[in-house]
């Protein structure tokens, strides 16, 4: 016989008393770890959530950055062709050439001979990329009835030194004809009719849309026929340089190369077209750039407002919680400490005889808060069972992304289920510490006089 | 040896004070068996309280074997209750959930002694003693009223007391269990043991050496008159 065994032999006797005891501690722990585990789960959640965004953000902004890069590059392909249009960033004219006869014409009269173009495309010259030798005429189109300006080019000649670059401008076949969009405007041209000029029959190949500028009213054939039409054979009016690097100071540099390779020769800068040209490329890289930036930034924003949303939820669940546990727990110990109070009342007149018997204060306060202890433990055990049963019911609920052990297995919630099993007999013992002290001083002989 | 000089007690009642016991001076040597009788609130269970160390009394001392319990703290007078009286009540006042022989053995709580095999096997012998072993394992619920009391008997008996404190031990009793449980406290007084009974039995009181009367709280006559009342 034990204090002990007292006290177990009593548990069994009031089983009721005893299983409520373990029930209110039970669903104290349950709220205490249930609480725990389901804001364990909200972060959980909102860490996977924040995850699946990101990559999500991450490949939106790549497939954007790709399809940016695909985009700009053929924007800018397609600028670098109709800025082309635009006119040439450098022009060779032979220096006796009068600049005001092209401006106010749109036609030269000067030549050099057309191995000039050979000559600079085997030099070493670096300061330009793409060279087109040129004849330009005005001339009437007899046969239309029509004034034009024909040009007879050879399309680019490849500069020896360097790596082949893609070319600007196409040549024109022998036996084709590029037309400036007034005159297959009016003259009613479509691609494919055969027309003649200067009795040479010609197939339209191209029709070019409008430019706005001289090109309109600009006829394109193979640079030979237009010679001999002309009568210039092995004779050039101008050289075409593009994509030259004439930017700010460099075009002094450009001159004094160029007449370095063909003395005798004029250099014209057509600056502000570089300029333009340059600005849309700019512009073209600029807009590709403030796209991906717009993507990136609604990406971030659909982070950040995730973000929000789950703080918010977080912060919602975090406040029930800390409403709902504190509340569950102090009505749970109020229960506890009635359900001792009639337990020591129910055991009046026991704890008398005890008393009188000889048994002290003490070991009948060990008997009363044992039974306390093992009522928290058995609940506690109970209220981390249900508690976790919270979370797997929870989480399945919610479509928990991983297994619940791993939610378990956290800190917070390992830490949440050790407070609970010190908590649970703590909480107990508390509880029946009140009603047991009063009844562990009881006087026997008051008891006893009910005889 | 059991002395009482001059013990009162009064309790305050909703008419007011109530003297129970009056002044009451009474010595019981060792081996004495004593019967005090008297009509019911006459004040002869506070005087056997007091008697025991259980109400300290207003005026007066007890002194139970020399020593004066009401001198001791609480949990020393516990424990020297437990080592050195052994009570009976009517009631039998047995713990319900216990069994007949944690029932006894809960006295040797009182002086640590409970787990001791000597202990067992004493409580064991007591339950023999007084024919229980057959129901050595029920708890008090299924025992007739005469098995309950030789159990009370056999738990104040355990610790080997010296002193003996029964309060109305038969009144729930037929007498064949009546003549039992008296039987064990005559063999008690015999064995050098101090009695003191409490009761309005004739029977009773017919087995003490002495019989007190006690009337409105005090003690008026003793027959025969080995106890010395003064």
């Amino acid at each position: 016989m034990s204090v002990w065994r007292l006290m177990l032999r009593e548990i069994l006797h009031r089983k009721l008393n005893f299983g409520l005891g373990v029930l209110s501690v039970a669903i104290a722990i349950a709220c205490l770890v249930g609480a725990q585990s389901l804001l364990q789960a909200d972060r959980v959640i909102t860490q996977h959530i924040l995850s699946e965004r990101q990559a999500e953000v991450e490949t939106a902004v790549a497939e954007k950055q790709a399809e940016v890069e695909k985009a700009g590059a053929e924007l800018q392909d397609a600028m670098r062709k109709h800025m082309l249009g635009l006119g040439f960033n450098v022009l060779i004219l032979p220096e006796g050439q009068d600049l005001s006869e092209l401006h106010l014409n749109g036609s030269l009269s000067a030549t050099m001979p057309e191995h000039y173009v050979t000559q600079l495309a085997e030099s070493k010259i670096v300061t330009v990329n793409h060279l087109l030798p040129s004849v330009t005429r005005r001339i009437h189109w007899d046969e239309r009835d029509m004034d034009i300006i024909l040009v007879g080019t050879r399309g680019e000649v490849p500069i020896m030194h360097r790596a082949m670059k893609k070319p600007l401008l196409d040549a024109v076949a022998p036996g084709k004809m590029v037309v400036g969009y007034e005159v297959h405007l009016k003259l009613g041209l479509k691609e494919g009719d055969k027309v003649t000029l200067m009795g040479k029959e010609f197939t339209v190949s191209t029709l070019h849309p409008q430019r706005g500028s001289q090109d309109d009213t600009t006829v394109w054939i193979d640079l030979a026929q237009a010679q001999e039409m002309l009568g210039l054979q092995n004779l050039i009016h101008a050289i075409l340089a593009l994509e030259c690097d004439c930017a700010g100071d460099r075009i002094s540099v450009i001159r004094q190369e160029i007449a370095g390779i063909l003395p005798g020769t004029q250099v014209i800068e057509r600056y502000s077209q570089a300029l333009a040209r340059a600005e849309a490329r700019g512009y073209a890289k600029q807009s590709a750039e403030e796209a991906l930036e717009r993507e990136k930034q609604a990406g971030q924003e659909l982070l950040d407002q995730t973000v929000t949303s789950r703080e918010e939820i977080e912060t919602r669940h975090a406040g029930l919680a800390s409403v709902l546990v504190p509340l569950v727990i102090g009505a749970s110990a109020l229960l506890i400490g009635l359900l001792s109070y009639v337990n020591t009342r129910q055991r009046r007149e026991e704890i008398g005889i005890l008393r009188a018997i000889g048994l002290r204060a003490q070991q009948i306060m060990l008997v009363l808060l044992s039974k306390a202890v093992m009522m928290g433990l058995i609940g506690g055990v109970l209220g981390v069972v249900l508690g976790l049963g919270v979370l797997a019911f929870g989480g399945t609920g919610v479509n928990l992304p991983v297994p619940v052990s791993e939610v378990i297995r956290s800190s917070p919630v390992m830490s949440a289920l050790v407070t609970a099993m010190v908590l649970a007999p703590v909480l107990a013992s508390l509880a029946s510490w009140l009603p047991g002290l009063i009844a562990a001083r009881q006087d026997p002989a008051v008891v006893l006089q009910g005889d | 040896m059991l002395e009482l000089t001059n013990v009162s007690k009064t309790y305050q009642g909703a008419s007011g004070p109530v003297q129970a016991v009056k002044a009451v001076s009474l010595t019981l040597e060792a081996g004495q068996f004593v019967a005090v009788q008297g009509p019911s609130g006459c004040g002869k269970s506070t005087l056997l309280l007091m008697a025991g160390g259980l109400m300290h009394p207003d005026q007066g001392t007890v002194r139970v074997g020399g020593v004066d319990p009401y001198t001791l703290p609480p949990d020393k007078r516990a424990t020297f209750r437990g080592e050195k009286i052994g009570f009976v009540f009517q009631q039998f006042h047995l713990v319900p959930y216990l069994s007949v022989l944690d029932n006894v053995l809960a006295a040797a709580l009182a002086t640590g002694s409970s787990t001791r095999k000597e202990v067992s096997d004493r409580a064991r012998q007591l339950v023999d003693q007084f024919g229980l072993s057959h129901r050595m394992h029920h708890v008090p619920n299924s025992l007739s009223s005469g098995e309950r009391q030789r159990t009370a008997l056999a738990r104040a008996l355990l610790n080997e007391p010296s002193h003996l404190l029964a309060d109305e031990p038969t009144g729930n009793l037929d007498r064949e269990n009546a003549e039992t449980v008296l039987n064990a406290m005559s063999d008690f007084a015999s064995a050098g043991g101090t009695v003191l009974l409490v009761t309005h039995d004739d029977l009773a009181a017919s087995r003490a050496q002495t019989v007190l009367t006690m009337r409105a709280g005090e003690l008026e006559t003793s027959s025969p008159a080995t106890a010395a009342t003064r």
